[in-house]
């Protein structure tokens, strides 16, 4: 039974959903303005200290062009954050009236163009508008799942009978020897005792390293198939493994990771994307850069 | 009660198999366990492609901090829930302090992979965090807000401060509005990416790799006492919102909310497990309703939180040495304050033998005995507390510091130590398990098949029973019977006998290649029972023992320990009217702490004059200890 005062999981809150609407709707409105827009509208001089150097240029430069970007878009004058951000200043300042009133008199102030909140969230706005309206497109996941496998490949499993022997056994090679012809799980069950021992154990090597250590592991993933393997050394002692059999590492279909394969996306796209618009977002702009 | 274990498929050699695999029939005495509630189950169990009956220990943290706590935040972590998670799988991750261009100035890699990680941020700061970070919100130009950024540091003093206020006082703080709405609502969002990133992180395939449970820390410390707890919830379904110490400012009302927005709303289903008793000021383990202590608040307070974190980066909560009987391996890690405040000031103080919960465990049979329920029942677990979203980064070598209460890195690498030399790197929770999903390993903590590491992927196992045979280490098949025979540790021996037997095996460390474990000194069995109307303890070595490990000048162990070690240790002073508890250690042979490794690689000697280490010569830490494992507790209940 649905149990309505519960949050279900699920990638999309309807508050996320309006802001990503509205950051989709003004990045894409700034995509075809990009593409509108006359590059005289897009000159901005930037004013740097003597000696900064080439990296806080490029800092500066990309800061500048996305708060400036915001403004020419007119975020300045519609962001409902700067608004609200503006009246409260307003207001803050033994200002009276109505929230539009005080909201005029902030521009006729210029408060819109020196406050240091304003911009920074225009700056932070401009920011996430690179990389809000992202969305895998169709069939965008699967590549992504099928192009980084090994990020997301489950590994290998081996199934395997274990025989354990003490290392305070100075005859370990002896005892062993007719163990070994034994059936499997009788063999395990005539070693030394050992936590964690199973005679027929399934088992990454993975888990067999952060067991038994990285060189029973590795000897684990080597061993030939239907053929005891050992003596083996780990800090506890000797071991002997027969594996019965392989279960390779697969990568899961798509609907079995898919949280995780979005996470990944997301993490690594948005990063690249951002970068790749920021950069024609730059170079759209003809600016100046000056050092008094 | 009986239990069986359920038989797997007969191969060709099912004969000996089932030999190993043993019906559990209790035929020398009933046990109880604790059973969670099935009906809260969402997820089929078993699941995976390797399930054990017999369990098996899986490592995490139960105790990590992000970006989205505000001490974290302020000191400059920027690893979010999602990033805790990929350091845990054993990802490289850039941790503070950074640069102009946001490049990490510092790189760190756990050493292995944990199984499980709960990301536990501060709820009552979710939305403070949110709000004075994100420009233009409601708050971002509030007092607290400009002051947030612009004086992280004494930010981090005046926000948190709002934890130490009384439960009478306890609000939000001023920048989340008069109704406290602004800082609600902005947690929403947070709390959203919180349980997405364990979504994300989780892993649902067969192969089970990686276990990822939502959660926060109730951080209420009413005059920096500290109450924190932990709160975990089962699986996907948690409540709408975190309950934090503004919202429910006592650990009962902590636990009313969680019944009505969580328990009291199926499948949902959440524990909660207290840590730092050790700065508690004595009130950890107190009731704060004005009624007086009765069953059913005992039992509620048992079925809340059937663990408690002992150990963790802001000191060791199991003994305080001298409190009860004698101990020679009391004194690790236990801090030189009693609160918060002196934590963070290292300013000391006087621990309270009431903190520490070997006094606690047997608190907990007197009251039991008086009222016919034990509210202290814990199982133990450990966890790091890191600040830097480094979950499981318990290791002394590789130690960057786990800020917090402890040292931040916000705008340089640290030189010197990068701790205050009293804390300490933390350790792992393991639980015993079928396998490595949420319903297995809740399952475990629920029952408390679980126990704590001071750090090293030390294996502890613990049986108690009536009947073991003295030669049972010996036993290729020793975890068969000890649940055949008895009860894991978490559980409870009932029933009558001569005297308990009482099974502790433990591994070393296998260790990596580049970083071998440590050998086992000795193992122990700590026991405590009732004496009339008095508690006493003792501690007992069961398997190895005492010896001459040392280490060099130059950090370099001569160990004598061993790799395996087990024992069954007869209760030779038992007495079958007095409830008891029994519960191991596995103590490693000594090796460097953190602070000596990072001096002595440095080549500091003492005097210094360079305070950036004068950590080094600070004898309230000694240079060397003795790593461990502590296990939870078998109980004894008379009668039963």
């Amino acid at each position: 039974m649905e149990q309505p005062d519960l949050v279900r999981p699920g990638r999309m809150t309807l508050r996320r959903l309006t802001i990503l609407l509205a950051l989709g709707g003004a990045l894409a409105g700034a995509r075809a303005a990009v593409e509108r827009a006359p590059a005289v509208e897009r000159a901005l001089v930037v004013t740097l200290p003597a000696d900064a150097s080439l990296l806080e240029e490029a800092a500066a430069v990309r800061e500048e062009v996305l708060v400036a970007e915001a403004r020419r878009l007119g975020w300045d004058r519609t962001d409902p954050i700067v608004a609200r951000h503006l009246v409260r200043a307003m207001r803050a300042a033994g200002a009276t009236g109505d929230d539009g009133d005080l909201l005029e008199e902030a521009w006729r102030l210029g408060l819109d163009a020196t406050d240091p909140v304003v911009r920074e969230r225009l700056l932070d706005r401009a920011t996430r508008a690179l990389v809000d309206d992202l969305e895998p497109a169709p069939g965008e996941l699967e590549a992504w799942r099928t192009e980084h496998a090994d990020r997301f490949r489950r590994p290998e499993r081996v199934r395997f009978a274990h025989l354990f022997l003490a290392p305070d056994r100075s005859d370990a090679d002896a005892v062993a020897a007719p163990l070994l012809t034994l059936a499997p799980e009788e063999a395990a069950t005539r070693g030394d005792a050992l936590l964690g021992l199973r005679p027929v154990d399934t088992a990454t090597a993975a888990r067999v390293g952060a067991w038994l250590g990285p060189d029973a592991a590795a000897a684990l993933a080597d061993a030939p198939e239907g053929v005891w393997t050992g003596p083996i050394a780990s800090p506890y002692g000797r071991h002997w493994f027969l594996v019965l059999g392989r279960e390779p590492g697969e990568v899961p279909p798509l609907d079995a990771i898919a949280d995780e394969v979005r996470a990944d996306w997301e993490r690594a796209v948005a990063a690249e994307r951002g970068r790749e618009r920021l950069d024609a977002l730059v170079g759209a702009w003809d600016v100046t850069v000056v050092r008094p | 009660m009986m239990r069986s274990l359920e038989l797997p498929d007969p191969s060709p050699g099912g004969e000996v198999l089932v030999r190993w695999w043993v019906v559990a029939v209790a035929l020398a005495g009933c046990r109880r366990e604790e059973v969670v509630d099935t009906g809260r189950q969402v997820e089929a169990f078993p699941r995976c492609a390797e399930s054990d009956p017999l369990r098996r220990p899986f490592f995490g943290d139960t105790h990590v901090h992000t970006a989205l706590s505000l001490d974290a935040n302020l000191q400059g972590t920027r690893l979010r829930p999602g990033d805790a998670y990929r350091f845990a799988k054993g990802e490289e991750v850039g941790i503070q302090p950074y640069d102009a261009e946001g490049n990490a100035l510092r790189r760190l890699r756990i050493d292995r992979p944990l199984d499980f990680v709960v990301v536990s941020d501060h709820s009552e700061f979710l939305g403070t965090v949110a709000l004075c970070t994100t420009a233009g919100s409601p708050a971002y130009d509030a007092a607290e807000c400009v002051r947030y950024r612009e004086q992280p540091d004494l930010a981090f003093v005046t926000i948190n401060a709002y934890t130490a206020a009384s439960p009478d006082d306890a609000s939000y703080p001023d920048l989340c509005g008069d109704d406290a709405s602004l800082c609600r609502d902005a947690g929403l969002d947070v709390w959203t990416e919180v349980r997405e990133a364990a979504e994300a992180a989780y892993d649902r395939t067969d192969a089970c790799t990686f276990t990822a449970f939502a959660g926060y820390e109730w951080s209420g410390g009413p005059g920096t006492k500290n109450l924190h707890r932990n709160v975990i919830f089962r699986h996907e379904r948690v409540p709408a919102v975190p309950t934090s110490y503004f919202d429910a400012p006592t650990p009962e009302g902590l636990w009313d909310a969680l019944d009505a927005d969580c328990l009291d709303e199926p499948p949902c289903d959440v524990l909660t497990i207290p840590h730092n008793s050790n700065l508690s000021g004595g009130t950890m383990f107190e009731t704060f309703d004005d009624a007086e202590p009765d069953a059913a608040t005992a039992a509620r307070r048992a079925r809340m939180e059937p663990l408690v974190e002992v150990f963790q980066h802001k000191g060791a909560s199991e003994c305080l040495p001298g409190a009860l009987g004698s101990d020679e391996l009391c004194g690790f890690e236990v801090v030189p304050y009693s609160s918060l405040s002196g934590a963070n000031l290292d300013v000391e103080g006087t621990p309270l033998p009431q903190d520490f919960v070997r006094t606690v465990l047997g608190e907990g049979l007197r009251f039991e005995d008086a009222v016919g329920e034990n509210p202290y029942a814990f199982g133990l677990v450990a966890s790091t507390d890191t600040h830097l979203g480094a979950s499981g980064a318990a290791a002394e070598g590789t130690y960057p510091g786990h800020g917090g209460a402890g040292a931040g890195a916000r705008d340089e690498v640290p030189e010197g130590l990068p701790d205050l030399v009293t804390l300490n790197p933390g350790g792992l929770a393991v639980l015993w398990a079928e396998e490595n999903t949420r319903e297995a390993l809740f399952r475990a903590m629920r029952r408390k098949e679980v126990y704590g590491t001071s750090g090293p992927r030390i294996v502890l196992r613990t049986f108690g029973g009536w009947d073991y045979p003295a030669d049972l280490c010996d036993a290729t098949d020793l975890e068969a019977q000890g649940y055949a025979g008895g009860v894991p540790m978490g559980g409870t021996l009932t029933g009558s006998g001569e005297a308990p037997r009482i099974v502790v095996a433990a591994l070393a460390d296998p260790g990596t290649t580049d970083a071998p474990g440590t050998p086992l000194q000795r193992l122990q069995v700590v026991k405590g029972w009732l004496d009339g109307d008095t508690v006493r303890t003792e501690v007992i070595d069961v398997a190895g023992g005492p010896s001459d490990a040392a280490v060099d000048a130059d950090c370099r162990p001569s160990s004598t320990g061993a790799q395996r070690l087990c024992g069954v240790w007869t209760d030779p002073a038992f007495d079958p009217s007095a409830p008891a508890f029994y519960y191991a250690r596995a103590i490693e042979d000594p090796t460097c702490r953190w602070q000596a490794r990072a001096c002595r690689a440095a080549g500091i000697t003492c005097p210094t004059s360079d305070p950036a280490w004068e950590g080094c010569c600070d004898d309230r830490v000694p240079d060397t200890i003795q790593e461990r494992a502590w296990s939870s507790p078998i109980w004894y209940a008379p009668g039963g």
